[in-house]
Parts: C-alpha cells; structure tokens; sequence
C-alpha cells in the first residue's frame, strides 16, 4: 500500500512537472511565469518624476500624461538621441521584431513557429543591403549618418542604463538585442510588403487574354471615365499588345499567403497573414486651402490604414532643436516623423498602391533549367541557414532566375517574380529632409529621392499654399504594359526607375485628397487602380466639393463619416428592378435609410450583407458568364445590372441575377443571425479586436461600438482600420494639430500607456498637440529626463 | 534549535526563487532540497506544511507587487474568466508548484532511506 501511495506521487508530481514546464508557444512555462524572479511578478513598473542621466548629450524629455515626449535639444543628433531613448523606452520589443522579421531573424527570438517568416525574408538579404546603405550614407551623407548613430546609441543608452520593464521579454525568457544604426533602414522593407507585395498579374493576364476589348474595358478599366485622379489630367489611351503565353489561371492575389485554420500561439503565419497587403484598403488624407476654412487657414487631415495591433505601427514624438521644430508620427525604430508638421508645413501620407511587381512565366524542365534566350538554364540556387531558438539551424535553398524568385504555382507552372521594392531604399532620408523642409520647394526636393513603399505626400503651409506629390520610385516599364504576366523566355532588361514626380499645387478646385486611388490619368502603368472601387473617394471628393466653409471640429467629423455611397448604386437597382414579395422586406427597410453605417442601425446590417452577397455574385458572374476567375469591382457589376442598354449576349438574366442576390441575402441574413435579423444592429457585423502584436490571446482590445466598412471614410473592415488620425489647422501663421491614436504610446502590456487613447479613437475624439518652443509652457508633464554632463 | 532546523528546508525553497533566475536551476533546487529534507525532517504532513508556507509568503509577495501585473487581470477579463483567477494563477500556482517539487523531492529521498533501510533489515535478517 505504502509503494502504491509512492507511485501515486510521483506520477502525479512527474504529470505536474511536465504541465508546469511546459512552454505556452514562444512563451515560459506556467511555472517559469508564476515563480517570483523568473515570472511576471518580477518586472517593474515604469516610474514618473525627474530622472536624471549621466550623459554626453545636453537634453531635456519632457513626457506628458499621454505618454507623448517633448524633446528639447540644440544639436539635431542630440534629439535623435532622445527620440531612441524613448523608443526604447516604450517600444522596443515592437522594434526588435520587426527589425527581425525583415532580416529574417525572428526565429532566434521566437523559435519555430515563425519559421515560415524567416524563409519569405531570409533570401531578400536585407540585412546585408541595410548595412550597405548605411555604409553608403556614411560616405555620401555624413550628417545623415552621424543623425542614425545617435539615434541608435540612445536606443542602446537606455537598454543599458535601465531595468528591463517589458514584460514580453520576460515571458519570453529573452534579453533585449543591441540595436544597430542600419536597423532603422530595414523598416522601410517591412512597410513596403504590407502596402506593395501584392501580385494581380496572373488574373489580370487572364482578362487580357480572354475578354474581348469592350467587355474588358466594360468590367475591367483600367482608366475609367468616371475615376477620380490625385492629380488632375487628361486621360490618354493606351494601346495595349498582349503576349499570348497560353496560361493556366492559378489565381493569385497575393503569393505565399494562404491562410488556414490558425492555432493558439502561430505568430508566424499571423505576422504573414494579418499585415499583408489588401487591395483597395488604404488611407485618407486632404487638404482645404484657406478660401475655403472659416477661420482663413488651411486644414490638412490624414488618417492612414493599417493592420492594428498593440501597440500600433506609430509613435507620436516632439522634436525641438535651434533648427527643427517637428511633431508628429514616427515609426519606432526610424528617427524621422512620417506625417506631421513643423513650424513652416504640414504634410500627410497615403498608400500609393502602385504596382511593384512583375510576373514572368518560364518554360522549364527537369525542375532546374528555364528556356532563356534559347538556351536551357540552370536556376541559381542559394542556400540560407536560418537560426532557430532552442532548435537546429532550418536551412532553405531559394532559387532564382535573371528575372527574380521562382515560384511554382498550384498548377505545376512556373514563374519568376521581381518585386522592385526589394531594393535599396532611399525612404528614411528623404523623410529626414521632409521633415526640415520648411517650403514647398524643400518638400518636393525631398520627395525627388524617396523611394518605397509609394506614397501620396499631402501638403499644406503657413503661406496659404497646398499640394500634393505622388512620392516613389516607378519602373520604366514597356509603353504597352498594363499588368499583363512577362514572358521570361526573352532577354530580360531591368527597368530603371522614371525620374518623374508627380504633384499638383494651389488646384483651381481649393482642395485636394487622395484615397489610395489612380494617381494621374495618363498612359503610365501605375497599377491597376481602375479595376476596384472607389466609392470611398469618391465620397471624400463629393464633401470636399460641395462645402466652402470648413471648421476643423467638421474635418474631424468627416475622418470618422461612416456612409457608404455604393448604396446608391443599390438604391437605383432596387427602383429598376422588382424584387421578388418573398424578400421585399429587405428592400423596404432600406428604402427610407441615407446609407449611413452607423453600428447601431439595423440597416446598416442588412446592407452589409447585401453589399457581400452582390460581391459574391460578381465573382459567380465572372466565372460563369464571362468565363474568367476575377469578379468585377461592385461599381462595375451594379453599373451591368443598372444599365439598360448593355447586356452580354447568351448570358443569364439581369433580373436572375437580382433575384439570386435578394434570395442569397435574405439566406445569409437569417442563417448568420436567425429569423430577427430586422431587430439586430450592424454592431454584430462590424465589431472587431484588436490584437495584440504578439497574437497572446485576451491581450488585444475588443471595440464593439464603431460602424463603417470598406467604402466609408472611418473604414472597418476584418483587416485594416485607421492607425491615427490628425487634422493639421493653419491659424494666424502658426500650425495647430489635434490627433489620436488607435492604441497607446507604449507598447508594453503593463503601462498605463499601452491603450489609453483607443476610447477617445473610437468616439472620434482628438487631443489637441503640445507644439511649444519652450518647455516650460508644456502642460500635464508627469516625467522629466535630463541628460547632463 | 533543533525544530527551527526542521522548518529550514521550507525556508530556503521559498528563498529559492527570490535568489535565482534560471527556472530549471530553481526547480532542480527545490527537488534537490526536498531529497536532502528527507533526511533531515521528522515531521508529518510535508506537504501541506510547504504548501501553506509558501502560499503565505507568495500571498504576501503578490500583495506587494499586484500592481505589475494589472494586464493579467484585463486579459483574464478578456478570455472570459474573472479576474479573481489572477489570485489563483500566481500564489496559488506558484505555491502549489513549490510544494509539489518539494514534496516529489522529499519523496524520493524517503524511498532511498526505506530502501537503505530495507537493505539494512534483510541484511540484518541474514546475519541474524
């Protein structure tokens, strides 16, 4: 009995060992987290009042009680060194994984689980190009230079000098890395493959091939009549020469990216998943000159959009030295305000979306050697060790043609792909002269060097002048090129970059915006920015247009408008069409709505539903009646079944269609939400969470009180919201900003910081800047550090 | 002196973690200590004389701290269990974990002692 009662015990004690010891994904055991020193209960708080710090540099940081620091320096250096300390500070596990992720070392942090991540990464050796650049820099730009080392030894300095408080770090049983100078380089890779890594080509090539012209140009412009540019122009043809390589379609929208079910702690595929790049989702910005304010000064607005997790992707920063005075949004790891303003200029960003990618299809044999010039030759092949914690080395071989990375698609077929952005970027810099400019000549000059990811630079002064510049490095491409897939059999000539820029200044109309739309009309090959809709430009265009007398609280008001314009498009398709008795429930309860998708309106729902279910039916349309695997945008589909002219021969019925889709609505809504779907409000629909930037389950935010989708200004949808929103006011010759945060300034679980600007940011509030030259007139300061010899 | 000997082994395998930061080192430590306590402690009831102690100390350790881990709360909140748990998931836990590896310790001190001792009897026995 007594060795019975033994064995009991040490079975049970052995069972407990292993479930204490036993790690949670990338994460300690519970026994590693719960025992004192190696547990959470270890880490410390960050601590306010004045802290002062031995240091060769000659600085103050004044933090306020949102966690926004207010650096005040004489040297440039000195409040780079400042704004590293306080990414550090706040942020640094943010900034070691992504920094990571892009030199394909997530792996050594994170373990196996990111695997996947390191291998998309690994072979595009940005490392490697990072630490030529900088190399670069530091013979050709030496103030630069010396700029990215300071901010990189305050990074380091505070890593030093203080407590690790962050308590991911401790879960993960990990030591902050040293952070390097190039490290702030690599960042611009990382945002270029969330807002370009998209590949259409083999789709659009399908389209090409397969449509005759006018059904093509129908469904699928490229250069719509009734597009809205960035900049206005006159709209040329293009004469288009399609090669026929007698494809397969694989669809292909986005390589590598198929998501499946996702366990608990699969931050790899995660990352890969969540942030990758989205058609027609982007940001807003615009600006109104001072003809049309009430108070006589221009108004910018910007609110970009990302995949949200916490902490987001920005960091607001104060910077003041003799010669620069700049507030405004950083990318922690970067030691440049992306969008902001000085004392002279206000500037915002958008997604240029431009096309980035080419597709080449190869004839190859053996699975080794592609027909090149009329000569079988072999891959190149490469082979990367990726370092895995607590595991043995992963190594992959990648193998590449003249062209780009060979993929091998669903159907055996294979293709080369280069993605332009992959090389050396110049971005950081000319960010770093943006934000010193203190004209519209200084801007644009900056702008002449920026590179990826494309963006569109809204612009606005103290002088009254507005602009926009569509910013980025765009490939020469062939004059008859629209998307279509490359042949890689014939000589490839790399494309060099147009030594173009695009902008427009002080526009007759008093206005400009940009949505993530066509930059400029012309017979340029920007993207295929015609073939999605445009209703949320549109929409902005139309508020802009028909309103004179802007006030900042009415800008604010339109950054978080949540009417959706296609409804407009359904509106006429309910009048032209009779819907069926058995669903005409449906189109009463939206008869009297204004497309307003506010979360509590029952309308709001119904409609979302219906928008689905039509696109859902554009994309059957496509496959069934004009017999190709991409489904035209809503716009043009609703366009088809409003117009009473054009039909395709021998295909179904408009009114089938219509019929199918009310039937298909009133389905989905009494199977997603039973028989009293006309009781329950779009909240169901439109609440979402956001999580935190390791996925740990119940460290995210669930927001369950905003409304919106894809078309309306304050997008919602499953992947992308506004990360910030900042209205830039010019009054009486100086800049004003009120802005918010969808999250907080730290990023650490436990500070006080981590979220607390998500409530004003769902209710549409701002807090107005602290923009001062002298800090002594900062309010709500709860830290000093001073950094004294 | 002789009992607050006795009461040592408990001590130290709670000052254990205060000490060290190396999980695996604590955890081989407490085991380690519970083998040797084995020859050292005459007491019954082991285990929940550890347990209780280290819950006590670990309680009022959690009290002192809390604030640090606030999150924790927020994320059981989120997961949809109360946030009372935090209370189970950290003294309760850590406790029970202390005492278990003590005890396992303890235990496989004792079955080398009654194995030495049954070797001892059967070689008595013989000898006899």
């Amino acid at each position: 009995m007594k060795t019975l009662k033994l064995i009991l015990v040490v079975v049970v004690s052995l069972a407990w060992i292993f479930v204490t010891t036993f790690n949670l994904g990338p994460l300690g055991s519970l026994g590693e987290l719960t025992t004192y020193k190696t547990g959470l209960l270890s880490v410390p708080l960050q601590e306010n009042g004045i802290t002062e710090v031995t240091s060769e540099r000659d600085l103050n940081i004044y933090v306020d009680d949102v966690g926004i620091p207010h650096i005040y320096t004489n040297e440039k250096e000195d409040a780079a060194y400042g704004l590293g300390y306080m990414h550090a500070k706040d942020r640094y596990f943010q900034m070691e994984m992504i920094s990571r992720i892009v030199q394909g070392r997530l792996s050594e942090l994170l373990s196996a689980q990111t695997i996947e991540s390191d291998v998309f990464w690994k072979p595009y050796e940005f490392e490697q190009k990072s630490i030529a650049l900088l190399e670069e820099y530091k013979q050709t730009e030496p103030a630069f230079y010396a700029y990215l080392q300071s901010y990189s030894d305050g990074v380091n300095d505070y890593l030093e000098n203080n407590e690790m408080t962050d308590p991911l770090y401790k879960a993960l049983g990990e030591e902050p890395r040293e952070w390097k100078a190039e490290y702030s380089l690599l960042f611009t890779w990382y945002m270029s493959w969330t807002l370009t890594y998209f590949d259409h080509h083999i789709e659009q090539q399908e389209l090409l091939v397969e449509l005759p012209e006018n059904v093509r140009e129908y469904f699928y412009p490229l250069q719509p009549d009734g597009m809205t540019p960035i900049i206005s122009s006159e709209k040329a043809p293009s004469n288009v020469n399609v090669p026929d390589l007698g494809l397969d379609y694989a669809t292909s929208d986005n390589v590598e990216t198929s998501e499946s079910k996702m366990p608990l702690f699969d931050i790899g595929t995660q990352l890969r998943n969540k942030h990758k790049f989205y058609q027609g989702i982007g940001s807003n910005n615009w600006v109104v000159n001072n003809s049309k304010t009430t108070n006589k000064g221009n108004i910018l607005a910007n609110d970009p959009h990302l995949y949200l997790t916490l902490p987001e992707a920005f960091y607001e920063a104060h910077l003041v030295t003799d010669n620069v005075k700049v507030y405004g949004f950083t990318i922690p790891g970067v030691p440049v305000i992306v969008s902001g303003h000085n004392d002279k200029i206000s500037w915002g960003i958008t997604n240029g979306e431009w096309d980035l990618v080419d597709r080449y299809k190869l004839q190859v044999k053996e699975d080794s050697l592609y027909l090149y010039e009329e000569k079988w030759v072999p891959f190149d092949t490469k082979e990367y060790t990726i370092k895995v914690k607590n595991r043995s080395d992963h190594t992959i071989e990648q193998r590449t043609t003249v062209h780009g990375k060979v993929l091998k698609e669903d159907n055996d077929q294979y293709y080369a792909q280069h993605w332009y952005a992959a090389n050396s970027s110049n971005s950081v810099k000319a960010m770093y002269d943006v934000m010193q400019s203190q004209n519209w000549n200084n801007f644009t000059t900056a702008l002449r060097d920026y590179s990826y990811p494309p963006q569109n630079f809204v612009y606005s002064d103290v002088n009254d002048n507005i602009g926009i510049v569509c910013a980025g490095e765009l490939p020469d491409r062939n004059e008859d090129y629209v998307g279509q897939v490359l042949d890689g059999t014939v000589k490839y000539i790399p494309a060099k970059s147009l030594d173009s820029l695009w902008y427009d200044f002080n526009p007759e109309k008093k206005f400009l915006f940009s949505a993530n739309q066509q930059p400029i009309q012309n017979s340029v090959y920007f993207g295929a920015h015609g073939l999605k809709d445009n209703y949320r430009a549109k929409r902005i265009h139309s508020l802009l247009e028909e309103k004179d007398n802007w006030q900042v609280n009415e800008i604010q008001k339109m950054q978080v408008d949540e009417v959706d314009i296609s409804f407009n498009d359904f509106k006429e398709l309910m009048r032209n069409y009779t819907v069926k008795e058995a669903y005409r429930n449906i189109a009463q309860t939206l008869t009297d709505w204004d497309g307003n998708m506010h979360n509590e309106a029952n309308q709001a729902l119904i409609f979302e539903v219906l928008r689905n279910v039509s696109i859902e039916e554009a994309k059957q349309f496509a496959n069934t009646e004009l017999q190709v695997n991409k489904g035209p945008s809503l716009q043009y589909f609703l366009k088809y079944l409003n117009d009473t002219e054009y039909t395709i021969p021998e295909s179904k019925d408009k009114q089938e269609i219509v019929d199918a889709i009310f039937e298909k609505t009133n389905a989905a809504l009494t199977e997603q939400f039973g028989d009293e779907w006309s009781n329950i409000s779009y909240k169901k629909m439109s609440e979402f969470t956001i999580s935190n930037i390791m996925f740990i389950p119940g460290l995210g935010e669930k927001i369950d009180d905003v409304g919106g989708n894809t078309n309306t200004i304050n997008i919602n949808t499953d992947s992308f919201h506004p990360v910030f929103r900042a209205v830039y006011e010019i009054n009486e010759g100086e800049i004003q900003a009120q802005t918010i945060l969808a999250g907080g300034q730290s990023g650490m679980i436990n500070s006080k910081h981590y979220k607390d600007q998500i409530r004003p940011w769902r209710n549409g509030e701002y807090k107005k800047v602290q923009f001062v030259g002298n800090p002594n007139q900062l309010e709500n300061i709860e830290n000093i550090i001073k950094f004294k010899r | 002196m002789k009992k607050s000997l006795n009461y040592l082994p408990y001590v130290v395998v709670i000052l254990i973690q205060f000490l060290m930061s190396n999980y695996t080192a604590i955890l081989l430590a407490i085991i380690l200590i519970g083998v040797v306590s084995s020859f050292v402690i005459k007491h019954k009831r082991v285990f929940l004389k550890s347990f209780l102690l280290a819950l006590a100390v670990f309680g009022v350790t959690f009290f002192i701290y809390q604030s640090r881990i606030d999150y924790i709360k927020d994320l059981l909140v989120n997961l949809g269990l109360p946030g009372v748990f935090v209370f189970v998931f950290f003294p309760l836990i850590n406790a029970l974990n202390t005492a278990i590896l003590f005890f396992f310790g303890y235990k496989i001190g004792k079955l080398f002692t009654r194995r030495k001792k049954e070797t001892e009897d059967q070689i008595m026995e013989v000898v006899s």
